[in-house]
């Protein structure tokens, strides 16, 4: 199968650019009405211990940045939930106990690699692996986008209806860490 | 959850008389709310039954808000709040604590909030109709409304799904007279067709002299529960607010002009 795709293989960063193009489109129209756009510039770093953690320990550097960003996402998610502070707010004293703790443990001759991205040939599987990502954002926001609207709009209200807030943050958040994974192995930690 | 015809006879036109015998549609015992290790009221117990109006009146920073969001499950508290099976809750937030910067329009969220509860589109149209909403207020984004306008958009929110008790954070405020008129009506008007059960916060006297047929009194020390010609008295009143005040007095008299 590799073999037929091979012809093509040049074409992959393009196609996944489209499809990511999509799903992050449609999850930064909610991060605006959540007032939290530019959550995923700061957010995403906080993949960068993850790095760190996969350059060491020689395994997939996107699974490393997918753990840390969950992680993150749940502590977000939680101190949020327990002080009422803005996601902004949360979001900050994360990203720079992540960054602290990422460059201490990624090796200083990998890390440009890390924040700045790299371009090299996508495999097959690669391909499918971000397209299906991709996939599972477009389709969760259009199984939520009426929570996410009404979740944004006024929490109780929303509750009210019966929507869940508290679980519907938390998926939106990590839904939102594997938006950004979509970018990260492109452009590094420091541009997604 | 509630058989249709169960929820029809509760939504059929009621003689407050003839409700008055049946078991209450809500219950509340003992109850206590704490922000932080902040008591905002305790020991609060009272009933409400269908068809019922019922202010909530007391000074600032008594709870009332606190006290329709504890009623709702959003805040959590100790005691006892009871809903019967029967009740469906509608709940329209003061208008200040909607976000109302969001590019979205009434009717994106009249639509999000039928998809949820899976209800017709048809039941937005009724509902736009019955509130009285213009189309272009419908289209416009939330922000660009008047507080009138949005008001009512508020209302319809509620009133999708069709809930036979409203909680209602200060209906009138910030609203001028005729916008004030039209909502007393169309509260009036959904009460009489509707039967619709209402736990109102207000400081607004002629909403409480012409339509409450219970006064609940909230103060962290002081509170009370009664028809309105027991709980409006002047010693009552200044019970609750601490000094006696011209306002209070005003109050006291209107209601006195009431009887």
């Amino acid at each position: 199968m590799a073999d037929y795709f091979s012809g093509f293989q040049e074409f992959f960063p393009v196609i996944l650019a489209l499809v990511a193009a999509v799903a992050t489109g449609l999850m930064g129209g909610f991060a605006l009405m959540k007032k939290m756009t530019l959550a995923g510039d700061t957010m995403s770093h906080i993949a960068l211990p993850g790095l760190g953690i996969a350059l060491i320990w020689n395994i997939n550097l996107v699974i490393g940045a997918a753990a840390a960003l969950a992680i993150g996402a749940i502590f977000i998610w939680h101190i949020e939930a327990r002080t009422d502070l803005a996601v902004e707010t949360t979001i900050g004293v994360i990203f720079s106990a992540a960054i602290a703790l990422g460059v201490l443990v990624t090796p200083s001759e990998e890390i440009i690699e890390a924040l700045f991205g790299g371009a090299e040939l996508i495999s097959v599987f690669t391909l499918l692996t971000y397209l299906a990502l991709s996939l599972l954002v477009i389709l969760y926001v259009f199984r939520f986008r009426n929570q996410l609207v009404l979740g944004s709009f006024n929490e109780d209200l929303a509750e009210v209806s019966g929507v869940k807030v508290s679980r519907l943050n938390l998926v939106y958040y990590l839904m939102f860490a594997l938006t950004l994974i979509l970018g990260l192995r492109f452009l590094g930690t420091l541009l997604v | 959850m509630v058989p249709p015809h169960v929820l029809a006879a509760i939504i059929v036109p009621s003689n407050h008389n003839l409700m008055a015998n049946e078991a209450p549609l809500l219950t509340v015992s003992g109850l206590e709310v704490s922000l932080g290790d902040l008591t905002i009221f305790r020991n609060l117990s009272f009933e409400v039954k269908q068809g019922e109006v019922v202010a909530v009146i007391g000074p600032n920073g008594s709870g009332k808000t606190i006290l329709l969001k504890a009623l709702i499950g959003l805040l959590p508290h100790t005691g006892k709040i009871s809903w019967s099976g029967e009740a469906k809750i509608g709940y329209v937030p003061q208008k200040i604590d909607a976000d109302r910067h969001l590019p979205v329009s009434a009717r994106n969220l009249l639509e999000a909030k039928a998809h949820i509860l899976k209800l017709p589109k048809r039941k937005i149209e009724e509902t736009i109709r019955e509130v009285g909403l213009t189309p272009e207020a419908l289209r416009v984004p939330v922000g660009h409304l008047s507080g009138g306008q949005f008001q009512k958009i508020l209302i319809a929110f509620a009133l999708l799904g069709d809930p036979n008790v409203i909680l209602f954070d200060e209906p009138t405020a910030s609203l001028d007279e005729l916008s004030e008129e039209h909502i007393y009506d169309l509260m009036h008007e959904l009460q009489d067709k509707r039967g619709i059960t209402f736990i109102l916060v207000s400081h607004d006297l002629s909403i409480i002299n012409r339509y409450a047929t219970k006064v609940l009194c909230l103060s962290k020390e002081n509170t009370c529960y009664g028809a309105p010609e027991e709980v409006l008295t002047s010693s009552i009143l200044e019970k609750l607010y601490g000094a006696p005040h011209k306002f209070f007095h005003h109050l006291f008299h209107k209601a006195d002009h009431t009887k």
